[in-house]
C-alpha cells in the first residue's frame, strides 16, 4: 500500500546535511528502485520542482519554500496514485504557494488523485474537484465546492461607471460601492433587472454584470458562527 | 534488509558529516604526545604503557561516541520529523531501527579500526618494529567493538521510548552497573539473606556483563586470549544484541509518533 501513497509532512524537515539529490536518493531507496532508476528519477524529479540548479546544496541552506518543494518531489517520487499533503501552502510566501499549486495541478493533470489539508480555504476552492469541510473536528460538508457554496448563493453584482450626479442618482449610488472612478452594486437576483433599469435611466456605463459566488471561506464562516450560536443556546438554557 | 542497509548508510553518513570522526585527531594527538612523552616518564615499561594508553582512549572515546550519539538516534528523528515522511515509505519500523543500530555500529567500526591503526603506529615509533604478540591488541581492540555494539544497543532501547538525557542515565548506569556483574554474583559471602542472595544472582544474569570483553591488561603484557573467550564473547553480544533490539523493535513498534 505504501508504494501507493506519496505523503508529504506539514512543514516537512528532512536531512539538513544531505543534498537535495541525496535526500530524494535516500528515499527511492525505500522504494526498491535500481541504481539507474534512481539516478534518473531523482533529476526528473528535481525539475519537476524546480530545484534542478540547487540539487547539491545542503538543505541547511534552503529556504522554507524550497524545503517544502523539496518534501513533494520527496512524495510523488516513487509516482503514486494518491498523493497526501499535509498544509502543503502553510508559511509560504506567494511565489512559493504559487509553485506549490502548480505541481498539485501537474499532478491533477496527470491523473494522480491529490488529497491535501489547508487552512486556507481560496487554494482549495481553486484546486480541488471535491472538499471537505472540517468545523471543531468535524466533517460538516463534502463535495465539489461550487455545490456546497451553492447552498449559500449570494445574488448579482453591477459594475458601473456613472458621469455626473443627480438626486435620482444619489439614491442608487448610497447602495453601491466606489472604487476609482467605478462603482460596484450587489442586488438580489429578483432585483437584477429593476436596478439595470434604474441604472441605464441614469445614462450609466454597465461594464459587467456577474453572480456573486459565496466562497469556502463564507460558507465555513457560516458553519462556525451557526456553532457558535448553538453553543450560547446550550449555555443560556444550561443556566 | 536492503531498507535497513539504506538507513545503515544514512546514519554512517550523518556521522561523518556532523565531524563525529574529528575525534580521531584528539585520538592522533594523544597518541604522538604520549609515544614522545612516554620514553622520558616510563624507562622499560614504555610498550606496556602506550597499549594501555591507547586500548583505554579507545574504549573511553568509543563510549562517548556510543552513548551521546546512541541516544539520540531515534529521538532526534522524531524530534526533527525526519521521520514521519520516512515511515510513509514501504521501510517498517525495525528496519529502521536495525538500519540506525548498523550505521552507528558502522561508524564505531571505522572509528575504532582508525584509532587502532594509530595505536600501532605510535607502537612502531616507540619500539621500531612490531611483533607476533602485538597481534592480542586487535583482540582487545575487537572485544571494546564488541562491547560498544552492547552500548549503542542499550542506547537505541531507551532512545526509542525516553529523552536524550534520561537515556544517557540510563545507559551509563547499566553500563557501570555491568562492570560489577562478577561482584554481584559472589556478594553472597557478603549477605545471610538467600532472598538477596538470590535476587542479585538473577540480575547479575540479566545486566550485561562488560567486564567480559575487559582484555586490555592481557593483550597490553602481549598475553594470549583464549579462542573460547573470543567465541564467547563474540556469542554473548550477539545474542545480548539481538535481544534488546527485538526489545526496542517491539517498543518502538508501539510507540505513538503524534
Amino acid at each position: 500500500m505504501h508504494r501507493d501513497i506519496g505523503y508529504l509532512p506539514e512543514q516537512p524537515y528532512f536531512y539538513d546535511y544531505l543534498t537535495a539529490a541525496e535526500v530524494l536518493d535516500y528515499f527511492a531507496r525505500f522504494h526498491g528502485l535500481t541504481a539507474a532508476d534512481r539516478s534518473e528519477r531523482v533529476t526528473r524529479m528535481l525539475n519537476k520542482v524546480g530545484l534542478e540548479t540547487a540539487g547539491k546544496i545542503q538543505l541547511r541552506k534552503y529556504s522554507k519554500g524550497m524545503l517544502q518543494r523539496v518534501g513533494l518531489a520527496q512524495a510523488i517520487l516513487h509516482e503514486p496514485q494518491v498523493v497526501i499533503l499535509d498544509e502543503p501552502m502553510s508559511g509560504l510566501d506567494p511565489i512559493g504557494r504559487r509553485e506549490v499549486r502548480d505541481i498539485i495541478l501537474e499532478l491533477k493533470r496527470e491523473g494522480r488523485t491529490v488529497m491535501f489539508s489547508t487552512h486556507i480555504l481560496s487554494d482549495a476552492e481553486m484546486l480541488c474537484d471535491r472538499v471537505g469541510v472540517i468545523v471543531g473536528g468535524k466533517l460538516r460538508g463534502v463535495g465539489a465546492p461550487g455545490e456546497i457554496v451553492g447552498m449559500r448563493a449570494q445574488g448579482m453584482e453591477i459594475l458601473f461607471e456613472l458621469p455626473g450626479s443627480s438626486a435620482a442618482a444619489a439614491a442608487i449610488l448610497a447602495k453601491a460601492t466606489k472604487t476609482g472612478d467605478r462603482y460596484h452594486m450587489q442586488v438580489s437576483e429578483d432585483e437584477l433587472y429593476a436596478s439595470l433599469e434604474q441604472l441605464r435611466g441614469l445614462r450609466a456605463k454597465i461594464l459587467s454584470v456577474a453572480q456573486v459566488k459565496a466562497s469556502l471561506e463564507e460558507y465555513f464562516m457560516h458553519l462556525v458562527e451557526a456553532d457558535r450560536a448553538q453553543g450560547a443556546a446550550v449555555e443560556v438554557s444550561g443556566k | 534488509m536492503r531498507r535497513a542497509g539504506a538507513v545503515a548508510l544514512n546514519t554512517f553518513r550523518e556521522a561523518v558529516r556532523d565531524r563525529v570522526l574529528y575525534n580521531l585527531v584528539f585520538f592522533a594527538l594523544l597518541m604522538m604526545a604520549a609515544a614522545i612523552l612516554v620514553g622520558q616518564i616510563s624507562i622499560g615499561i614504555e610498550e606496556i604503557v602506550i597499549k594501555s594508553l591507547g586500548l583505554s582512549a579507545i574504549s573511553v572515546i568509543g563510549l562517548l561516541i556510543s552513548v551521546f550519539i546512541g541516544v539520540g538516534l531515534v529521538y532526534k528523528e522524531m524530534d526533527k520529523r525526519t521521520l514521519y515522511a520516512l515511515l510513509a515509505t514501504p521501510v517498517r519500523r525495525w528496519e529502521f531501527l536495525l538500519g540506525k543500530f548498523g550505521g552507528l555500529v558502522l561508524t564505531l567500526a571505522v572509528n575504532t579500526l582508525a584509532m587502532a591503526a594509530g595505536l600501532f603506529a605510535a607502537l612502531l615509533y616507540v619500539k621500531s618494529h612490531l611483533e607476533r604478540t602485538d597481534a592480542v591488541l586487535l583482540i582487545a581492540v575487537y572485544f571494546i567493538l564488541l562491547k560498544l555494539m552492547l552500548v549503542v544497543a542499550l542506547a537505541l532501547l531507551f532512545s526509542c521510548y525516553t529523552t536524550p538525557l534520561l537515556a544517557i542515565l540510563y545507559t551509563s548506569a547499566l553500563y557501570v552497573a555491568g562492570l560489577f556483574v562478577e561482584e554481584l554474583r559472589t556478594f553472597h559471602l557478603a549477605t545471610a539473606s538467600p532472598a538477596m542472595v538470590g535476587f542479585l544472582k538473577g540480575l547479575s544474569y540479566l545486566l550485561p556483563n562488560f567486564e567480559n570483553f575487559n582484555v586490555m591488561a592481557a593483550a597490553a603484557r602481549g598475553r594470549a586470549i583464549p579462542t573460547a573467550l573470543i567465541l564467547q564473547n563474540t556469542a554473548y553480544a550477539a545474542i545480548y544484541c539481538a535481544i534488546v533490539l527485538l526489545i526496542a523493535a517491539a517498543v518502538f513498534s508501539r510507540r505513538n509518533l503524534k
